[in-house]
């Protein structure tokens, strides 16, 4: 969104319901529950609003996101009643107080929606847009946007989480709120093998893997080619070894949303580990039998795997181009495998293998900031960019460097989580998206995910070869388009109950196209089994497809323990939809207050003193709506929180409490005359009394009296 | 820590190249560093013992002592740099460190380190390059 655009921003408050209507603007932006914030920063200068310079390609982009058609929210000026702007073909359609107020747009009614197969620019949601536009600058409105439906980001609680920075580069948090993957997909790992008793595995997610080193020498294990693909270590230093394997699987598919350890990119994949590295490395042989048994082809262990792998993943790579490798690659992929490969660490333009070939989707690394890692490979022949990191900085300030952290071992059975750099960190959150997209899509070819991964990225920075960066959301968006047979979609894909709400419905489409068939409800069942949840299934639209096409979930919290309880609903339609998942969890947390009696305190702050610069006061009432005018010129930081022991600190124990854009990170505004500034999301947290202090370093922010 | 690292690495460059006029080995174009491999990084250990880190791209490299040669006034630490060759290897980047005891450097107060490389295990080793010159006090 336009920074200089006249619109709010919003602030997302912990615990509550997953659909908020935001007051005005923003969107995206994860979060929880119970309400959201907006605001934006004014300044007495006149001066107007910019607008985009390409309003109509700005509107076609807002088009796409998701809105109560029609509808058109805006926020007042101080003092104001919602003025009549029937002449501007927009109607009143509610006012329940406070500075917010809802019109329809006349225009937009007569339109179809996008998913009702409008063209983009005569859809009702893009006249929806431009009616928003057209209502702000009108007297007595501050701002105005379409009614956005946001959607809490879900936001795993594995203990490491904040520190893998490479997940939310790709916007991957948002993706998981379209889908965290599915146990149909399987990610063939070829490397070093995998230390499976790590804690962040869950073993139910090993599929027949296994060891194709043929020298026993190098395997480490005493035998050639067998079942086994734990890795026995490769001492590839003097200091150990490196179990490389693990890391990279745990990437892909580390054991997530379980409390503990990291997150993986896909929390429900298959992996089917393939050892190929031992001492030394590998051999072109073994690895390219590796690739010929992930594929299920014929390959000289004289092996195959039940089932062949969606995605290869290989970290892993030498100088040159191999002909015998490229010929395993090639067969692999006319099988149907999409292959996936690190571009290499040599800082070099220079091919090498198995990246390099036309039948391989080849990964470069970039840092924390998008740029190309300094030691990533260059080659015309990189496909894609992703996090690999650059463990020489620490760019964000967290105290750790800026590489992936994932799983980790040593030669001594220790188990643990570690950043490592490297290609062979880009490459699985390659694999790992791709297996997403093959989740949300599951008729998608290895071609065809490909092309989504290819087509749906975002910019880097000053990539080489206007290199682009892998995207999840965008990515698992684009495939949602792109179902043929029999489809069975649920929105949202995951509930979250928050601390106080109880009730909460999912959409279920049938969103197959060329053959749909009538999809018809068989079951939903509970792992583990959740007793404290309740479903009622309903038909609310006839002629769609399917014959229930909502399900509404009730939680009982009566009688459980504090803490975070859990679930995976598995929902079964006849027809041949394949089953769709939706993870279902909400938090018993007796004697915390509820948000919707909460006054938050939104502050400027000067960045060198830590002082209160200019304050308001937002709540529910408003949906934590907020704003700023007459903001003297200046630098500030912005915070919000509450004062519930009314010591004035809105940043201590109990509080809800956040800065922008988030607590791990703080960032200077730097407000110039006639500035508008918006889109200045950030959540609040509850505060414990053994948070840590994160990017605020132990300030304490004060709210004015 | 990293970081630290490297800024006491740019002063060590910087005193490296910047010789005093106590300096009794002026540098000279033979003294110029001509590595081009991967980046290292050397640290002065309390004890007035070397520390070397090469930052290997790949797995499966190995980097070690071969040799600490002193004359008076210079040491030369000559390390052997060990390349997967054509191996296929995991393309994560590996921090390999090697030690020099203070006690084989012999007081020198100028410390050079070259690196022979080979291309593989059973691969010759190539010429040694002068990977850094470390003035001392």
């Amino acid at each position: 969104m336009n920074s200089a655009a006249p619109h709010l921003r919003s602030l997302l408050v912990l615990s509550a319901p997953i659909l908020l209507a935001a007051a005005c603007g923003g969107g995206g932006g994860g979060g929880a529950t119970t309400g959201t914030l907006s605001g934006q920063l004014l300044v007495p200068s006149s001066s107007a609003a910019v607008l985009a310079d390409d309003a109509e390609a700005v509107i076609a982009a807002d088009a796409q996101r998701r809105m109560v058609g029609g509808e058109v929210v805006v926020w007042l000026e101080p003092g104001q009643s919602p003025p009549d702007l029937t002449a501007d073909g927009l109607d009143l359609l509610r006012a329940p107080g406070g500075p917010i107020a809802v019109y329809q747009a006349r225009d937009a009614m007569d339109r179809s929606s996008l998913h009702e197969g409008a063209a983009v620019a005569d859809s009702k949601e893009a006249a929806t847009c431009r009616a928003a536009r057209a209502a702000e600058g009108k007297t007595g409105i501050r701002c105005a946007s379409p009614n956005w439906i946001l959607q809490a980001t879900f936001s795993p609680n594995d203990t490491h989480f904040d520190k893998q920075w490479h997940y939310p580069q790709i916007n991957l948090p948002q993706a998981w709120d379209i889908t965290r993957g599915s146990s149909s997909v399987i990610v063939a790992v070829l490397d070093t093998g995998i230390k499976a008793a790590h804690p962040d595995f869950d073993a139910t997610r090993f599929v027949s893997g296994f060891d194709m080193i043929s020298n026993p020498a190098t395997a480490r294990d005493g035998s050639g080619r067998d079942f086994d693909p734990e890795d026995e270590g490769d001492l590839a230093t003097p200091q150990g070894s490196s179990f490389h394997g693990t890391h990279v699987a745990g990437t892909i598919g580390a054991n997530s949303n379980n409390s503990a350890g990291v997150a993986g990119v896909d929390h429900n994949c298959k992996l089917m580990i393939v050892r190929v590295l031992g001492q030394g490395g590998g051999t072109t042989s073994d690895i390219a039998d590796g690739i010929l048994y992930a594929a299920r082809l014929t390959n000289g262990s004289g092996q195959l795997p039940t089932q062949r792998a969606d995605i290869v993943n290989m970290s892993l790579g030498a100088p040159g181009l191999n002909t015998v490798l490229q010929q395993a690659c090639d067969a692999a992929a006319a099988a149907g495998c999409l292959l996936v490969a690190a571009a290499g660490n040599d800082n070099t333009s220079d091919p090498g293998s198995p990246a390099a070939f036309d039948s391989v989707l080849s990964v470069g690394a970039v840092d924390l900031v998008r740029a190309r890692a300094p030691y990533s490979n260059f080659s015309s022949t990189v496909d894609l960019w992703a996090p690999g990191g650059d463990m020489t900085a620490d760019r964000n300030g967290d105290g750790f460097p800026d590489g992936v952290l994932s799983c980790g071992a040593d030669d001594s059975g220790n188990f643990f989580f570690n950043f490592e750099n490297g290609t062979s960190m880009a490459s699985p959150h390659v694999a790992g998206v791709a297996a997403l997209v093959k989740a949300r899509s599951p008729s998608l070819t290895a071609a065809q995910i490909r092309s989504v991964l290819l087509n749906n990225t975002q910019a880097g920075t000053s990539l080489p070869n206007s290199g682009r960066v892998l995207d999840a959301l965008a990515a698992v968006q684009a495939a949602g388009t792109a179902a043929t047979g029999p489809f069975l979609v649920a929105t949202p894909t995951s509930v979250d109950f928050g601390a106080s709400s109880t009730q909460a419905t999912v959409a279920l489409e049938n969103r197959g196209t060329s053959s749909p068939g009538n999809l018809v409800f068989q079951s939903v069942s509970f792992s583990p089994a959740a007793p404290w949840l309740a479903t009622l299934t309903s038909n609310d639209t006839a002629g769609d497809n399917i014959d229930i096409d909502h399900i509404q979930f009730t939680a009982d919290r009566t009688g459980l323990a504090n803490g975070v309880h859990q679930t995976v609903a598995t929902l079964n339609y006849l027809n041949g939809a394949t089953p769709f998942s939706v993870a279902v969890s909400f938090r018993v947390q007796v004697g915390s207050s509820a948000t919707s009696t909460d006054t938050v305190f939104v502050l400027l702050v000067d960045p060198d003193t830590f002082e209160t610069v200019f304050q308001t006061e937002t709540t529910a009432l408003s949906a934590f709506a907020f704003g700023f005018g007459g903001v003297t010129p200046g630098q500030y930081l912005l915070a919000a929180g509450t004062d519930r022991n009314n010591d004035n600190d809105i940043s201590d124990a109990a509080e809800l409490f956040g800065v922008f854009p988030s607590l791990d990170q703080l960032l200077v505004l730097d407000v110039a005359a006639g500035e508008v500034i918006s889109d200045l999301d950030f959540a609040l947290e509850e505060q414990s009394s053994v948070s840590s202090a994160g990017a605020r370093g132990g300030r304490v922010f004060r709210r004015l009296r | 820590m990293r970081a630290a690292a490297f800024a006491l690495l740019a002063s060590l460059v910087a005193c490296a190249c910047e010789p005093s006029a106590k300096d009794p080995t002026p540098m000279t174009q033979e003294s110029l560093p001509d590595w081009s491999g991967p980046p290292l990084q050397v640290q002065t250990l309390a004890d007035g013992g070397i520390s070397l880190e090469l930052l290997a791209p790949t797995a499966n490299h190995s980097f070690v002592v071969a040799a600490v040669d002193t004359t008076p006034g210079v040491a030369t630490i000559r390390m052997l740099h060990t390349t997967p060759g054509d191996a296929f290897v995991a393309q994560v980047i590996t921090p390999l460190r090697a030690t020099v005891e203070a006690s084989r450097l012999g007081g020198a107060r100028r410390i050079d380190v070259r690196i022979a490389t080979k291309a593989g295990p059973s691969a010759p080793a190539g010429a040694e390059r002068l990977a850094f010159v470390l003035m001392r006090p």
